[in-house]
C-alpha cells in the first residue's frame, strides 16, 4: 500500500543530544551498578545518592534539551518535544523522591539485593521516560516493556515475603497479557495504515478517509479496540483494574509509590499521543468508549476506595479513581485537556508519593501495619508526620489551595470548555465522594485515640539513619521532629502484666525520608505559586503536539 | 458498523476455535487429579525426594544469561551488515551498545553468576 | 497466499494464547500462552510487512522477539523465586493478597 523508500538514515550528533536526559539516567544506572560492586554491605545507602544525583543532573539537562530547536530524533523514533520533557521532569522528580525514601525503608524491611533495587528503579524510570518521549509505536512498546520488566522484579524483590512474590507474579502475568493485546493492536494499526510513526499514522488517516471504508477500516477498528484494552490495563482503568490493589499492596511501598505515579505518567502521555494525536480523525469511534471507561473508572474507583480499611490498599484504589480523572482529559482530547493532563500528572506525582511515603514510615517491619487503626492518633504520636499526611490527603481530596485542587480544576475546566460537561459533572461528584475516604484517615489521625492492643509489641524501631543525601543535609543525624508517645500494646492472651509490655512504638524518620517529605509537602502546598508558568508550558507543549 | 464485519467474524471465529479446542479437551479428556498431577514437576516416576531440592537453579541462571547474549548477537548482526553505510556514527552506536552490555556483564561477573557453585 | 490467510492464522494463534492465559492455572503454561500471543502478533507483523512492502514491520518483529526473550528471563526468575518458597504454584492458591 505504502511503498517505503530504502532505509537511508544515519543518526547525527543532534539525535544523541535530544536523548541526553535518558542517557544521563543510563549513566547513573551504570554508576550504580559499579558502585554496588565497590561498596561494602551496610553502606549501600549511598547507591540512592548516586541515583538522586543522576536524577538531578538529568533534570537539569531537560532545560538544555528544551532550548534545542526541533524535537524529532532518530528517524522520528523519539521526540524531545515539550510534552516529553514535561513528563520526563515529573518522572525524574518521582524517581528522586522514591530514592530518598528507599534507604531507610529497605533497611527496615530487611530487603536484600539493595543494588539491584536501585538499578531497577532507575531502569524503570528510564523506560518511562522513553515511553513518554516515544514518537513511534515501536518506541512506545519498547519503553513500556522496559518499565514493566523492571517493575515486575521490583515487586517480587522481597524474597522472603510471599505477598510480594505473589504481587510480582500477578503483575507479570496480567501485564504481559495486556502488553500482548497492545502489541496486536499496534500490528493491526500498522496493517491498516502502513506506518508505525505516530505522526505518520495521523497523516495517513487524515489523507485516506475514503480508502479506510473500503478495505482497511476493520483492521483499524479492531486494532484501536485492542490497543485501548492494553492501555486501559496499564493505567488501571475499570474494568481492567483488578490487578492494581493486589500488586500495589504486595509490592514494597517505595516501589508502589513510584510505580503508581511513573507508569501513569508514561502510559497517559503515550495514550494521548496515540489516541488524541495519531487517531485524531477516528475520534468518533474511540471517544464514546473512553468516555464510558472514564465514568466507570471514576465511580468504581471511588466506591471501592470507600470500603477499604487499609490505607495502602485505599491509596491503590484511589489511584484507580485518579486514572478516571485523567481519562476525562483524554476523552476531551483538546490541547487544553492534554495540558491539564500534564498538570494533573505533576500534582499527582508529589501528593501521591508523599502519601505513600508517610504510609511506608508508619508501616511495620513485616510489611503490614498500614490499616486505618495504625493511623489512629498519629497526630499525637508524631505531629510532623501526621501534618504531612494531612496535606497530601487534602490535596488528593482536592481541597483548595493544594496542588490536587488545581489539577482537578484544570481537568474539569478543560472538559467543560471542550464539550464534555456531563463528564466533568460526574467527575466532580465522584471526587466529592472521594473526599470521604481521604478525610477519614485525617479523622483517624487527629480525632481517634491510639488503639491499644491492635499493634503487637514492636521493639523501638532503630533505623540506621542512612543519610543517603547526608552530605547535602548537614546535621542530618538529627531525626525529624517527632514526639515519642508511649503506646500500650496489651498482650492479654499471654497474661503478662500490661506495664511490662509497654513499648514505645516510635516512628523514626531518617534524614533522607524527611527531606523527601519536606520536598513533597512544599511542592503540594506551593504549586499554586508557580501554577501559571507550569500550566503555560504545558499548554504550549500540548498545542505543539496538535500540529 | 458494516465495514468491520469481516474482522468481527474473524475475531469470532478465532475465539470460537480456541474455545472449542480447550472446551473439547475439557469435555473429552478424563480428569482424575491427584496430588502428583497437580505438582508442578510431573514425570510419571515416583519422586525420590522433594522437587524443591531437585530444582536445578544453576541451569536456569546459565540459561537466562545465554538468552541475553543470544539476543545481543542478533542485535549486532544487522548493524554489522550496515556498518559500511553507517560509517563513523554507526561505529559509535556499536560502541555504545557494547558499553551497555559490558557494564552489566562486569556486574554479573563480579556477583559470581558465572561460577558454577 | 492472500493476506487474510496469514491474518486468520495469526488471529487463531492469538486467541488460543489468550484463552490459555485465562483458562490455565499453572503459571508456566500461562507464561507459554503469553509467548504464543506475542508470536501470533509477530506473524501478523511479518504478513503486513510483506504485503505492504514496508520495512517497519520487520523491525517491529525484531523488537518483539528481543522483548519476549527478556520477558522469558524475568518471568522464569519470578516463577523460580516463588517455587523456592512453596512447592505448588497453582495461581488459585496465590491468595494471600485477597482482602
Amino acid at each position: 500500500m505504502l511503498a517505503q523508500s530504502p532505509f537511508t538514515y544515519t543518526p547525527t550528533g543532534g539525535d544523541w543530544l535530544r536523548i541526553l536526559p535518558e542517557l544521563i539516567v543510563l549513566a547513573a544506572v551504570f554508576a550504580t551498578l559499579l558502585a554496588d560492586l565497590a561498596l561494602p554491605e551496610g553502606r549501600k545507602g549511598w547507591l540512592a545518592a548516586v541515583g538522586v544525583v543522576g536524577a538531578i543532573v538529568s533534570g537539569c539537562s531537560l532545560v538544555y534539551v528544551n532550548s534545542l530547536s526541533g524535537a524529532s530524533a532518530f528517524f522520528g523514533m523519539i521526540t524531545s518535544d515539550g510534552v516529553a520533557l514535561f513528563a520526563a521532569g515529573v518522572i525524574l522528580l518521582s524517581l528522586g523522591l522514591a530514592l530518598l525514601f528507599s534507604p531507610s525503608y529497605l533497611a527496615r524491611q530487611k530487603i536484600a539485593r539493595v543494588g539491584e533495587y536501585y538499578v531497577l528503579l532507575q531502569l524503570s524510570a528510564l523506560g518511562m521516560m522513553l515511553m513518554a518521549a516515544a514518537n513511534n509505536l515501536m518506541t512506545v512498546f519498547v519503553g513500556l516493556e522496559m518499565l514493566s520488566l523492571a517493575l515486575y522484579i521490583l515487586c517480587a524483590l522481597p524474597q522472603t515475603r510471599l505477598r510480594s512474590q505473589e504481587a510480582g507474579m500477578k503483575y507479570f502475568i496480567l501485564s504481559s497479557f495486556a502488553s500482548a493485546f497492545l502489541l496486536y493492536g499496534m500490528s493491526l494499526i500498522y496493517g491498516a495504515t502502513g506506518a508505525t510513526g505516530i505522526p505518520d499514522i495521523g497523516r495517513f488517516l487524515g489523507a485516506h478517509q475514503a480508502a479506510l471504508s473500503q478495505g482497511f477500516g476493520p483492521l483499524l477498528f479492531v486494532g484501536m479496540s485492542l490497543m485501548l484494552v492494553g492501555f486501559c490495563f496499564k493505567v488501571s482503568a475499570v474494568p481492567f483494574q483488578a490487578w492494581t490493589p493486589d500488586v500495589y499492596t504486595g509490592a514494597p511501598t517505595t516501589v508502589t509509590a513510584f510505580m503508581s505515579v511513573g507508569t501513569k505518567v508514561a502510559a497517559f502521555v503515550a495514550l494521548a499521543r496515540v489516541f488524541v494525536i495519531a487517531l485524531q480523525t477516528q475520534n468518533a469511534h474511540w471517544e464514546p468508549v473512553i468516555w464510558a471507561v472514564a465514568v466507570l473508572t471514576m465511580i468504581v474507583g471511588n466506591l471501592l476506595s470507600v470500603t477499604q480499611r487499609d490505607v495502602k490498599r485505599m491509596l491503590a484504589y484511589s489511584s484507580v479513581a485518579n486514572a478516571g480523572y485523567l481519562l476525562v482529559a483524554i476523552a476531551t482530547a483538546s490541547p487544553r485537556a492534554v495540558a491539564s493532563l500534564l498538570f494533573y500528572l505533576a500534582a499527582y506525582a508529589v501528593m501521591n508519593i508523599g502519601a505513600f511515603g508517610v504510609t511506608l514510615l508508619v508501616e511495620r517491619r513485616d510489611g503490614r501495619g498500614t490499616t486505618l487503626e495504625d493511623f489512629n492518633g498519629l497526630g499525637r504520636r508524631n505531629p510532623a508526620l501526621a501534618a504531612a499526611m494531612a496535606v497530601f490527603l487534602f490535596s488528593l481530596a482536592g481541597v483548595p489551595p493544594t496542588a490536587g485542587f488545581l489539577a482537578k480544576y484544570f481537568v474539569f475546566y478543560a472538559a467543560m470548555v471542550g464539550n464534555q460537561v456531563p463528564l466533568a459533572i460526574i467527575g466532580i461528584l465522584a471526587s466529592v465522594l472521594g473526599m470521604f475516604y481521604y478525610l477519614r484517615v485525617v479523622w483517624a489521625m487527629y480525632f481517634v485515640e491510639p488503639t491499644p492492643g491492635v499493634r503487637p509489641v514492636a521493639l523501638p524501631e532503630r533505623e540506621p539513619a542512612l543519610a543517603a543525601v547526608g552530605a547535602a543535609a548537614n546535621g542530618a543525624r538529627e531525626e525529624a521532629p517527632e514526639s515519642p508517645e508511649i503506646e500500650a500494646s496489651s498482650l492479654a492472651a499471654q497474661a503478662i502484666p500490661v506495664e511490662s509490655v509497654l513499648t514505645s512504638v516510635r516512628i523514626r524518620t531518617s534524614a533522607s525520608s524527611a527531606a523527601a517529605l519536606v520536598i513533597a509537602v512544599a511542592l503540594t502546598l506551593l504549586m499554586i505559586l508557580f501554577a501559571s508558568p507550569l500550566d503555560a508550558y504545558a499548554q504550549a507543549a500540548a498545542s505543539a503536539l496538535f500540529h | 458498523m458494516p465495514e468491520s464485519l469481516p474482522a468481527l467474524i474473524l475475531l469470532g471465529l478465532a475465539l470460537l476455535f480456541g474455545a472449542a479446542t480447550i472446551g473439547a479437551t475439557f469435555v473429552l479428556g478424563p480428569k482424575r487429579p491427584t496430588p502428583e498431577k497437580l505438582a508442578p514437576y510431573e514425570c510419571g516416576i515416583e519422586e525420590i525426594e522433594a522437587p524443591r531440592q531437585r530444582f536445578p537453579v544453576k541451569y536456569l541462571v546459565t540459561g537466562m544469561l545465554f538468552i541475553i547474549f543470544d539476543v545481543e548477537a542478533a542485535s549486532v548482526l544487522p548493524l554489522a551488515i550496515l556498518m559500511r553505510r553507517l560509517q563513523g556514527l554507526g561505529f559509535i552506536e556499536l560502541l555504545v551498545f557494547a558499553l551497555i552490555l559490558a557494564v552489566p556483564f562486569i556486574y554479573i561477573w563480579r556477583k559470581g553468576a558465572f561460577s558454577w557453585e | 497466499m492472500p493476506l487474510s490467510a496469514f491474518l486468520t492464522v495469526s488471529g487463531v494463534l492469538f486467541a488460543i494464547g489468550a484463552l490459555g492465559v485465562l483458562v490455565r492455572k499453572n503459571p508456566l503454561i500461562m507464561f507459554m500462552s503469553i509467548e504464543l500471543m506475542l508470536n501470533a502478533v509477530n506473524l501478523s507483523f511479518m504478513a503486513f510487512a510483506h504485503f505492504l512492502d514496508s520495512a517497519q514491520g520487520w523491525i517491529f518483529v525484531f523488537l518483539t522477539l528481543t522483548v519476549a526473550a527478556a520477558e522469558v528471563v524475568v518471568g522464569l526468575a519470578i516463577i523460580v523465586s516463588i517455587f523456592r518458597s512453596r512447592t505448588n504454584i497453582d495461581v488459585d492458591e496465590l491468595n494471600s493478597l485477597k482482602g
